[in-house]
């Protein structure tokens, strides 16, 4: 709906033409059709809801399963069946926050998630409270905008 | 220009230590947080000002009896500023380093703010699920009561399932409002320089007492914008569970606190008269114009 010839074209071109003979697979088409749409989402709109939950679905699965997991094992538990490349997309962003490590084994990429779900949620409620912590107010409401060290001297100051 | 050196000197030491220490001890901010907050700003900026400018002004005094024929040497011959001796050297110098200073610090605590905005909106986007009945506002799955918003491009407010659990529905609008005011006017730039000039100055206990004054008084204000549109009996309950989770509110000194800002919202202090809210203002902004007078005044 949001496809434009170009984009159509250009996509297809990076993932789906045979290197040799130029010929387009028909799956490579269906693929690039799907990411084309994405993309112009996002472009659309700014931000793509569809991309966050993807997010949370990929993490999700990471946290759920024992071991690491390679694209297809995480692509196959998702229930929205995304395709392939949109699965690398969201595990390659996921690795960019540094949420998920990637590991070469053979042929295949191992994708691990960083860390258990519950020590983010630690992590997030640490800075929160923190943040309200403050004596007068919530100083540090703002995340981020003071060190921890400042915060003690704070306290040290202000007795 | 050594007197203009010297009354800068006076205005930048005295906006820092006793000014700064005054506003913070005064009652009538509570009474109208808006005209604090600007006269804290410009405080903030003139007493930057002041104490670079004297350094300066000092520097450069014996190439001129005025700013204008300084300037008329300087822009004959740039060289000419090597010649002012050693010691008004040293006062340049010390001029130059106080500017990188504090824009330096100023832009550390930006990045950094930045990047852990950065690493705690990438969490939520994992952790916490949209809630469709608020738009903009994300449920972090946890028992404990917090409430909070990050600032930012990508701006979002947080609910804690605890939250949701403790208050009734009037009191999460009471928080939201609360916290929305602190996304829309930017609270957290207002507060920022005051921040990175409380790292700059540490020693000075003036700029700390700043810092901490300038947050309430953003507190104060979201409280009033928040209770203007919902019942404050509601707004004060919801704040005192969701600020009473915290674990510093063991500590006797933040509950007081959290005690006086709640009982502002319960029971308003009479807001300043609007004559003197109006004075307020003129005095922020008389205080821009001050170093600038005793540059040109001779």
């Amino acid at each position: 709906m949001f496809v434009t010839h170009l984009q159509v074209g250009d996509t297809v071109r990076r993932h789906g033409a045979d290197p040799v003979t130029g010929c387009v697979r028909p799956g490579a088409v269906r693929v690039a059709l799907r990411d084309v749409e994405v993309q112009s989402a996002k472009r659309r709109i700014g931000s793509v809801p569809n991309l966050g939950e993807l997010e949370r679905a990929v993490m999700e699965r990471l946290w759920a399963a024992p071991g690491s997991l390679t694209a297809r094992d995480v692509q196959e538990g998702l229930t929205t069946n995304p395709a392939t490349t949109t699965v690398l997309t969201v595990l390659s962003r996921l690795q960019r926050k540094g949420l998920v490590t990637r590991e070469r084994d053979g042929r295949a990429h191992h994708y691990c998630a960083v860390g258990s779900r519950e020590d983010h949620v630690a992590e997030l409620m640490n800075v929160a409270l923190d943040t309200a912590t403050d004596r007068s107010a919530a100083l540090a409401r703002f995340v981020g905008s003071i060190a921890p060290e400042e915060r003690a001297r704070l306290r040290d100051l202000l007795g | 220009m050594e007197v203009a050196a010297l009354g800068l000197l006076v205005l930048g030491v005295g906006l820092a230590e006793p000014v700064s220490r005054a506003l913070a001890d005064a009652r009538w901010p509570a009474r109208d947080p808006v005209g604090a907050l600007l006269v804290w700003q410009s405080v903030g900026l003139v007493g930057g000002l002041a104490l670079v400018g004297a350094c300066a002004v000092y520097g450069i005094a014996p190439l001129g009896p005025d700013l204008r024929s300084v300037l008329a040497v300087l822009g004959a011959d740039p060289g000419a500023v090597l010649a002012v001796g050693p010691s008004h050297l040293l006062g340049l110098a010390l001029g130059l380093g106080l500017v990188c200073w504090l824009l330096g610090v100023t832009a550390a605590t930006t990045l950094r703010t930045l990047r852990a905005r950065r690493r705690h909106c990438d969490l939520l986007d994992v952790l916490a699920t949209p809630w469709p009945a608020v738009p903009g506002t994300h449920v972090l799955d946890h028992a404990a009561p917090v409430a909070y918003c990050l600032p930012g491009r990508r701006s979002r407010l947080v609910l804690s399932v605890g939250t949701l659990r403790a208050l009734d529905p009037a009191q999460v609008v009471a928080v939201l409002a609360h916290e929305r005011a602190h996304l829309r006017e930017r609270h957290d730039l207002v507060v920022l320089p005051f921040v990175a000039w409380g790292a700059t100055a540490p020693f000075v206990p003036g700029m700390v007492r700043a810092q901490i004054a300038v947050a309430a008084l953003v507190e104060m204000r979201a409280d009033d914008v928040a209770a203007a549109h919902t019942r404050p009996a509601e707004l004060a309950c919801a704040l005192r569970t969701v600020g009473g989770a915290a674990p510093a509110a063991a500590l006797g000194s933040f509950v007081t606190a959290l005690d006086r800002r709640l009982d502002r919202i319960t029971s308003p202090p009479a807001p300043l008269p609007p004559p003197v809210s109006v004075l307020v203002r003129l005095a922020a902004a008389a205080l821009v114009a001050l170093p600038p007078l005793v540059l040109l005044v001779p």
